[in-house]
């Protein structure tokens, strides 16, 4: 607390999903927090969960499309659950909320016509705007010509003029899975959408590209995290090579000498993962998707992480952010609300149901109680638990 | 020479921290591992062990709240009874605030609050995570204030920032000496571990 921290202004962010028939979820209506914690058993489909927002961004990004993100996801059979009726036709639903307190809605059902074709066609695309409607699809042009179909108003310019906010909010969703050796080579990488690379090959040069005064401010909020975890640490700095290359160099103190200098290719695989993320929380950028990020993290970043990413929240960017994670030493912060919290477990029909924790009665009164997510709800995902578990309320 | 702590047995993240600094206060030394059980359950489950541990490497210092202990009664009389001398179990009464909110001055200039809303007696408030939260969320500080206080409409005891705020209060600013003057259960812990190093 030795700094009065910005308070940002809150960005766009999503404030509930309904989905039906999308892969492993047959049908799914939930709130979202400004921070989500998502967990699951093994193969229950968190992944598919983020999977919704990166589609939302894949249809939205130059270059993508509804056709383009459906072919990246290998078609429809793939899309659509294995356990909805036979061809149900996919629907996403989002709420949003700006920081102006306006609330916005978007809607997309989209369908093959025929259980042979590959064609993906809308059966319905609406955006609401605090409960008026913009736009409601199929409209009187797309009965005239139904070719129209193919392409959601929100990937077109030239159609989404009035709700443009939401077709930027979509864009901005960042995915982050990275790969440390990747981070180190910092190669050019073959990405499907530039300056997106959720492996992290882009980081050094993302770091390089921002702003003198706002990298230096950015580097120093981490320095602040890294001196309270890792023993001796220093310092964290932007370094150039002859070639003109961006290096990440840290400074140790040492006994021996002032300071022991190390660059990103002898960083430990959780130092770099670290830095990347945390870089990452700060960027005024829109929600962020991190996949297991406690993936070769020291204990002592795990048992902090949960608080790490609201600071980085309320000081920096304030971008949402939804994190599926394992770590019982994540979980175990009590600072973790059941409304933050979405567990994925079996349906009673197949496939998987997600829900908040705060709508299963038992698991929301032991968390205001003071019990961790890790001890009041992760339990209830362990396989052989499961089926014994009650309905949420 | 004072004797070293082998170890210390915390049972959450926060009286590992506040169990670190009392011994750092009082200068003893930490030759071995530093944990803590994430829950009360687990602390209890593994004493036992910790308690053999003491027999052969020395002191173990074993840290956790009281009020987790009604549900442990007679699990707990029973291990007590075996306790090897150099297991130091002490348990905050009823939380750990209570040992941090003893330290009125501190407290209130890390949180902005002013310390003459602080309980006189914080061993005898019955539950001071609450009493403590309720405390911080009256800060002038806006960032104590979000980091400290639940959300609206989150159905948790503490904010987002709980830990990592607290952390720091322990590590930098808490004076345990000071604290123990207002809590004897805090008293009696310093008491118990200067005997048993002494």
């Amino acid at each position: 607390m030795r700094r009065i921290p910005r308070q940002a202004s809150e960005p766009m962010r999503f404030t509930s999903l309904k989905l039906k028939s999308w892969k492993n979820f047959k049908e799914v209506d939930i709130p979202l927090a400004e921070r989500v914690f998502i967990i699951g058993p093994n193969a229950s489909g968190k992944s598919n969960f983020l999977e919704v927002f990166r589609f939302l961004h894949d249809l939205t990004t130059e270059g993508g499309g509804l056709a383009k993100a459906v072919s990246l996801r290998e078609g429809m059979s793939k899309l659509r659950s294995l356990h909805a009726t036979v061809n149900s036709a996919v629907e996403i639903t989002v709420g949003m909320k700006e920081p102006s307190g306006a609330t916005w809605k978007y809607q997309l059902v989209f369908d093959t016509p025929s259980t042979t074709s590959t064609d993906v066609l809308i059966k319905v695309e609406t955006v609401e705007r605090d409960g008026n409607t913009l736009l409601t699809r199929p409209s009187r042009d797309d009965e005239a010509d139904p070719d129209r179909l193919r392409q959601t108003a929100i990937e077109q310019v030239a159609a989404n003029k009035d709700f443009r906010q939401v077709a930027e909010l979509f864009r901005s969703i960042r995915f982050m899975n990275l790969v440390p050796q990747l981070i180190r080579e910092g190669q050019s990488s073959p990405q499907q959408f530039p300056g997106q690379d959720p492996l992290g090959r882009d980081l050094l040069e993302q770091i390089r590209q921002c702003k003198r005064g706002l990298r230096s401010s950015r580097l120093k909020a981490i320095e602040r995290v890294l001196r309270s975890v890792v023993p001796n640490f220093e310092e964290l700095r932007l370094e150039t090579d002859s070639r003109g290359r961006p290096h990440l160099a840290v400074g140790f103190k040492h006994w021996r000498t002032n300071a022991v200098r190390q660059r990103e290719s002898q960083f430990s695989d959780g130092t770099l993962r670290l830095i990347a993320m945390l870089w990452a929380l700060q960027e005024d950028a829109g929600p962020l998707l991190l996949e297991e990020p406690e993936w070769s993290l020291h204990t002592g970043i795990l048992e902090r992480l949960a608080a790490f990413i609201a600071r980085m929240q309320r000081e920096g960017s304030g971008r949402q952010v939804f994190i599926t994670t394992h770590s019982e030493r994540v979980l175990a912060d009590a600072g973790i609300a059941p409304e933050e919290l979405l567990l994925i477990l079996p349906a009673r029909r197949g496939g998987s149901e997600i829900q908040p924790a705060a709508r299963y009665p038992v698991v929301e009164k032991a968390m205001r109680s003071g019990l961790t997510a890790a001890e009041a709800a992760q339990p209830l995902t362990r396989v052989e638990t499961m089926r014994l578990f009650g309905e949420p309320a | 020479m004072k004797r070293p702590l082998a170890m210390i047995w915390a049972e959450g993240f926060l009286d590992r921290v506040a169990a670190e600094r009392l011994a750092k206060e009082l200068g003893l030394r930490i030759e071995g591992a530093v944990k803590d059980a994430g829950g009360i359950d687990r602390f209890w489950e593994l004493l036992d062990k910790y308690n053999k541990a003491a027999e052969q490497c020395g002191l173990v210092f074993a840290l956790a709240d009281h009020d987790g202990v009604d549900c442990a009664g007679p699990k707990l009389a029973a291990k007590l009874r075996s306790r090897h001398r150099d297991l130091i179990l002490r348990l905050s009464v009823a939380e750990l605030e209570s040992w941090l909110m003893a330290d009125h001055e501190s407290l209130g200039e890390y949180l902005r609050v002013s310390p003459s809303k602080f309980p006189e007696e914080p061993d005898k408030v019955k539950d001071p995570k609450r009493t403590l939260v309720d405390l911080a969320a009256k800060s002038s500080k806006p960032a104590i204030r979000a980091g400290m206080a639940p959300k609206a409409g989150h159905s948790t005891n503490r904010g987002p920032e709980y830990t990592l705020i607290m952390e720091q209060f322990v590590r930098q600013y808490w004076m345990p000496f000071r604290a123990a003057e207002r809590s004897p259960s805090l008293k009696r812990a310093i008491v118990a571990l200067r005997a048993a190093s002494a």
